[in-house]
C-alpha cells in the first residue's frame, strides 16, 4: 500500500492566508457594526427636551448629570430651546432610559428625546 | 438708668428676627432674601457667601441708642436626591450696640460665630413644561446654639441680644413655593420659628412670610447656549416677632411687627450667582421702647459645584 503524496498549490495558499490575516486585523481594528450604532461610524447626537429648566443656574445640573453618561462627547444645553444636545462617541450605548434619569438626577422632567 | 435693666429692650439685635432675613436656607438662584422652591441636582452642592450690615438708630428714647449689625452668613446646599436638598448655615457676627449713660455715651459690641443652621427641604410637587417650573416644598430644620452667649465687657456680661448666639435650640418648618419662567420668577414662602429658652430667657416665637419676584432685564432678547441673566429683584419679607421672656416674664420692649421692603440687582451665570439687594422697614410696629431699623445692604456670591465626574 502506498500514499500518493499531496501536492499544495503554494501561490493559492499563500493568498489565502493573507486573506485571512487581513480579515482578522481588520475586525480588530475596528469594532464590530453591533457597538458603533450607525455604520457610517458618525458621532450619534441626541436633543434632549428638559421641561423645567428656565434659569441659568439650573442648567450646570443637566450638564453635569448627562455628561456623566457612558460615551458622552460634549453636552450643549440651549437655555431658550429648553433643550440640551448631547454627542456619543461612536462606541457609546446609551438608551433613552438613561437619558431621561439623568435628567431626573438634575430635577428636571424629560421631554422628548431624538437621536440624529 | 442702669445699663444692665436694659437687656429686654434691644428687640432688633434678636438674630430671629435679623437672620430671617438671611437664614432660611437659601443658595439656590432666587430670592436674595430667603429660600426658594428650585431643585438642588442629586450629588450637587452650592456655596454661598454674604455679607449683611444693618443699622438701626430709631430710639424713642433719651438713651439714644444705635445699632450696628454686619454678619457674614456661609451655607452650603448639598442634593442628596432630585427633590430633598439639605442645608447648612453658619453666620459669623459683629454686633455693636452705641447708647447715653450718665457717664457719657458708651458702646458694647461682640463678635464671633453664630448659631448653626441645618435644613432639609423636600420638593412635594413640580409641575415643569417647556421654558417653566411651578414648586412647591416645605422645608424644616433645627438651630443649635454653636454660637457664645456669654460674651462679658466690663460692664458684665452683655444682654442676650447682643451675643452672636443665642444659646437655645430652636426649630423652624415653613413651605415655599416658586414659579419661575424664562424671563421671571415668583417666590413665597411662610413658615414660623419655635424658640427656646435658654439660661432663662427665650426669644419671642417668630412668624414669617416672604415674597419675591425677579424680572430679567438682560439679556432683552435670549441668544444660544445659556447666556448669563441679570434680574432685577424686588422683595418683601413680613416678621410677626413675639415678646422675649426673661426668667419667665414677657419683655414689654421686644417683638412686634416688622414689614421690609428691598430692590436688589442679581447677575446669574451657570455656576455663579453674584448679589446685592438694599432693604428698608415699610412697617414697623414694634413692642414697647424697641429700636426701629434704618435699612439693610446685603451682598453675596453663590458658586455651584458637582459632586459627578464627566
Amino acid at each position: 500500500m502506498s500514499f500518493k503524496p499531496v501536492h499544495i498549490n503554494r501561490p493559492f495558499g499563500r493568498w489565502v492566508g493573507l486573506a485571512l490575516v487581513a480579515t482578522a486585523l481588520a475586525y480588530l481594528a475596528a469594532p464590530p457594526a453591533a457597538w458603533s450604532g450607525p455604520a457610517s461610524g458618525a458621532p450619534r447626537q441626541a436633543v434632549v427636551a428638559v421641561n423645567g429648566m428656565s434659569c441659568p443656574f439650573c442648567a450646570y445640573g443637566v450638564k453635569k448629570h448627562l455628561s456623566a453618561l457612558p460615551g458622552v462627547k460634549s453636552v450643549q444645553v440651549e437655555l431658550a430651546e429648553g433643550e440640551a444636545i448631547v454627542e456619543f462617541v461612536p462606541e457609546a450605548k446609551v438608551t433613552d432610559e438613561q437619558i431621561q434619569k439623568a435628567v431626573r438626577a438634575a430635577g428636571f422632567t424629560p421631554g422628548k428625546i431624538e437621536w440624529k | 438708668m442702669k445699663v444692665s435693666s436694659l437687656s429686654g429692650r434691644y428687640a432688633l439685635l434678636c438674630p430671629s428676627v435679623l437672620l430671617g432675613l438671611f437664614l432660611h436656607g437659601n443658595a439656590l438662584a432666587g430670592p436674595i432674601t430667603f429660600d426658594t422652591a428650585l431643585p438642588v441636582a442629586s450629588r450637587e452642592g452650592i456655596l454661598r457667601g454674604q455679607y449683611v450690615l444693618v443699622r438701626a438708630t430709631g430710639d424713642p428714647t433719651p438713651l439714644g441708642r444705635s445699632i450696628t449689625v454686619q454678619a457674614a452668613p456661609a451655607a452650603l446646599a448639598y442634593g442628596v436626591t432630585p427633590r430633598l436638598a439639605l442645608f447648612g448655615i453658619v453666620p459669623y457676627f459683629d454686633k455693636s450696640l452705641k447708647m447715653n449713660t450718665p457717664s457719657g455715651r458708651i458702646e458694647r459690641s461682640a463678635s464671633g460665630i453664630g448659631d448653626l443652621l441645618f435644613l432639609g427641604r423636600y420638593t412635594a410637587y413640580a409641575l415643569d413644561r417647556p421654558g417653566s417650573t411651578i414648586r412647591l416644598a416645605p422645608f424644616a430644620g433645627v438651630k443649635l446654639p454653636t454660637g457664645r452667649d456669654d460674651v462679658s465687657d466690663g460692664l458684665g456680661r452683655l444682654p442676650r441680644p447682643l451675643q452672636p448666639g443665642s444659646g437655645s435650640w430652636d426649630g423652624l418648618g415653613g413651605i415655599v413655593f416658586t414659579w419661575q419662567t424664562l424671563g421671571w420668577e415668583f417666590d413665597a414662602d411662610a413658615g414660623y420659628r419655635k424658640n427656646t429658652a435658654a439660661d432663662g430667657f427665650r426669644f419671642g416665637d417668630q412668624a414669617f412670610t416672604d415674597a419675591s419676584f425677579q424680572y430679567r432685564v438682560w439679556p432683552r432678547r435670549l441668544g444660544a447656549g445659556v447666556p448669563a441673566y441679570v434680574f432685577a429683584v424686588a422683595e418683601s419679607n413680613l416678621f410677626l416677632q413675639g415678646r422675649d421672656r426673661v426668667g419667665g416674664v414677657p419683655d414689654p420692649d421686644s417683638g412686634g411687627t416688622r414689614w421690609i421692603v428691598g430692590l436688589g440687582l442679581q447677575y446669574v451665570t451657570e455656576r455663579l450667582v453674584i448679589e446685592g439687594i438694599y432693604q428698608v422697614p415699610a412697617v414697623q410696629r414694634l413692642n414697647g421702647n424697641a429700636v426701629e431699623t434704618d435699612h439693610s445692604i446685603s451682598v453675596g456670591v453663590r458658586w455651584k459645584f458637582s459632586f459627578l465626574s464627566s
